[in-house]
């Protein structure tokens, strides 16, 4: 079964390889008139015969799919507006952390990315449950654009075509290529105050661990809002329980159950300061740099002793801390 | 004894004359506050307030669409929010701005116009019957037979209806009329043309009410459990989705769910048994009594009553 499925995903991947390399580059610059290019099964679905019932579904295209437009002009009401030039590459960039491609891309079939106008009609539609054309547009931009700006002026996105309007300038799409989002600014440590009263205040070590674990931005930010990081102050505080405000850490760190004794772990009435392995008296040396901090700390208990004889083939009494440990290693 | 009763009701038609109630009008009058269940096609409007953001293009498309004068303030200008403001002569509707307490939040905006009941008080109240409930929904008013006694200014339980007091010489009543006009060409009213997010549905009302219902599901919690409008005073055209309650954002919550005219409807149904049929009742009882008693005139087969000797 296991190597079905790494056939089946080796074949995934020596296809995409090739798709990549043989497909024209996608057109940078996508008006709303354009087509998108036609698809193959494999591009949505991880199996071969997927139904119905199990189909198998990539949990969004971005991996499969050829890149979006880099900029979308969105010109439909050319004869009245300045076309609104819109950074669809910026945009999809951080919808990894909130949301997904479905973010703005809602109700969207598997086998393609519908562009907004199949579904809301520029004329409106009978349906009253779907907004047309405009009402989409400006609900799905203003939904965040005025979180954190606060700011509805149509000017900030339309240039008006009439002489009583001051043209504004707006971005030449060659300006927005290639443009990516800038770094999300990264912070050493994150203390988070907290409710516990027996230590309200959190260290959290947040270079260490993307440092150390190799983390993706992604692997914790997961459905994020854009006022996080624009607005921090105005980025909605919603009521978590103990689990869910623990879920984070609780993944690797056996820290998070309720009535332990290990709150004191994370808890404390100071900020910690940085680690340093130093001090525990074992130096990451050249032999254990490279260690994953679980490879030494079994099952991420960090707070019982290491143990060595996982690699080292001394005699059984090999324990940390203590001297150091044995030179000779295992015969693979 | 017929040629009597012509008379008197001649007199009463002619009384009626001069108190201004044609007979005609009166009677539209009256028929304007009998209960309906109202016409089943109509149309309604749904506000989605948290849509709203307060661009304030429909009160410039309503300008517009009226021939009222264009909007003091351009739409962009943020300041004039600062003050409350209502609908007048000028102006049939309002955005206004309300803060939340959290500054940092987006504030909330309230639309504010006529929410064409579905039995209006303005009509209950109206002397000349100036105003009608339109097939399509919408509270309409007669200028030609408005007598100017703002009564239904009074009546309104939104405080819509605008007098022109800088008119003094043919002054009317003024307020939203649902774009009557546009309406009947088939065009969407002026403003939910306009609304750039849609925050305005425009439909019929039953539709809106389930489209009401849809949005509040797909959406739990996010919306209050109520649509104004379904039930406040009898009813409205005009219905309204929001976050926040209703009563903080300046919605007037005592109007139960009666509509206003039913307040009056007892009485006002018993004032014509009082003013025509009781004194036709006596004044008939009267004239019979009178004619047993008195002796008919002339007939000589009677018996002259002996004249008492001086």
């Amino acid at each position: 079964m296991r190597s079905l499925a790494f056939t089946l995903l080796t074949a995934l991947g020596f296809r995409l390889l090739g798709a990549q390399s043989t497909e024209a580059p996608p057109d940078p610059v996508r008006t709303m008139a354009a087509v998108p290019a036609q698809r193959q099964c494999l591009d949505c679905h991880t199996c071969a015969d997927p139904s119905k019932e199990a189909p198998c579904l990539v949990p969004c295209p971005r991996s499969t799919l050829a890149a979006g437009p880099e900029v979308v002009l969105i010109d439909h009401l050319s004869n009245q507006y300045v076309p609104v030039v819109f950074a669809h590459k910026l945009h999809a960039q951080m919808t990894e952390m909130s949301g997904g491609c479905a973010l703005c891309h809602h109700f969207n079939p598997t086998h393609r990315i519908l562009p907004c106008r199949e579904c809301h009609s520029p004329l409106g539609s009978a349906d009253l449950t779907k907004p047309g054309l405009r009402g989409a547009y400006h609900r799905q931009c203003l939904n965040c654009h005025r979180e954190w700006s606060h700011q509805t002026d149509c000017a900030v996105c339309h240039a008006k075509r009439t002489a009583n309007y001051v043209a504004i300038k707006l971005p030449d799409p060659s300006d927005i290529m290639g443009t990516l989002h800038p770094n999300a600014h990264e912070p050493t440590n994150l203390v988070y105050q907290t409710t516990y009263e027996l230590g309200a205040l959190v260290t959290f070590r947040h270079q260490d661990h993307v440092k150390r674990f190799g983390f993706r931005c992604v692997d914790c930010h997961r459905a994020q809002n854009c006022s996080r990081c624009h607005k921090p102050e105005t980025s909605v505080v919603r009521t978590k329980t103990f689990t869910q405000h623990h879920s984070p850490c609780a993944q690797c760190h056996e820290t998070a159950e309720e009535k332990t004794d290990a709150c004191a772990h994370c808890h404390s009435d100071r900020e910690i300061p940085q680690f340093q392995h130093d001090k525990t008296g074992l130096v990451l040396d050249e032999s254990h740099k490279d260690a994953a901090c679980t490879d030494c700390h079994v099952g991420s208990r960090f707070r019982q002793p290491p143990t060595c004889s996982g690699c080292h083939e001394e005699e059984e009494q090999i324990s940390f801390p203590a001297k150091l440990p044995g030179t000779r290693l295992k015969a693979p | 004894m017929k040629a009597n009763r012509r008379r008197f009701l001649q007199g009463l038609a002619a009384t009626a004359g001069v108190l201004g109630l044609p007979g005609s009008a009166r009677a539209e009058a009256v028929a304007s506050v009998e209960h309906f269940t109202g016409y089943p096609d109509r149309f309604g409007m749904l506000v989605d307030l948290t849509l709203c953001i307060g661009c304030r293009k429909c009160e410039e498309a309503c300008q517009q669409t009226h021939q009222l004068p264009p909007l003091a303030e351009p739409p962009e200008d943020q300041r004039v929010f600062d003050r409350h403001r209502r609908t007048d002569a000028g102006r049939y509707t309002v955005v206004n701005r309300l803060t939340r307490t959290d500054p940092d939040l987006p504030p909330v905006f309230v639309k504010q116009q006529c929410m064409h009941c579905n039995e209006p008080a303005c009509a209950a109240a109206c002397l000349v019957g100036a105003f009608t409930k339109s097939r399509e929904g919408a509270v309409l008013y007669n200028q030609d037979i408005c007598l100017g006694c703002r009564y239904c200014m009074i009546a309104c339980p939104f405080n819509i209806p605008a007098y022109e007091y800088h008119n003094p010489a043919s002054p009317k009543v003024r307020k939203c009329n649902f774009c009557h006009a546009r309406l009947q060409r088939g065009d969407l009213p002026a403003c939910a043309s306009i609304c750039p997010r849609e925050a305005l549905t425009f439909g019929k009302r039953s539709d809106l009410i389930k489209l009401a219902g849809e949005i509040m599901r797909k959406h739990p919690g996010k919306y209050q459990d109520h649509v104004y409008g379904i039930t406040e005073a009898g009813g409205t055209s005009w219905l309204y989705l929001s976050e926040l309650p209703f009563a903080a954002l300046g919605f007037p919550m005592n109007l139960g769910t009666k509509p206003f005219a039913d307040y009056t409807r007892g009485f006002l149904s018993a004032v014509p048994v009082v003013f025509v049929a009781w004194p036709a009742l006596l004044g008939g009882f009267h004239l019979f009594s009178k004619s047993r008693s008195a002796p008919p005139a002339n007939d000589p087969t009677s018996p002259a009553e002996p004249h008492p000797t001086p």
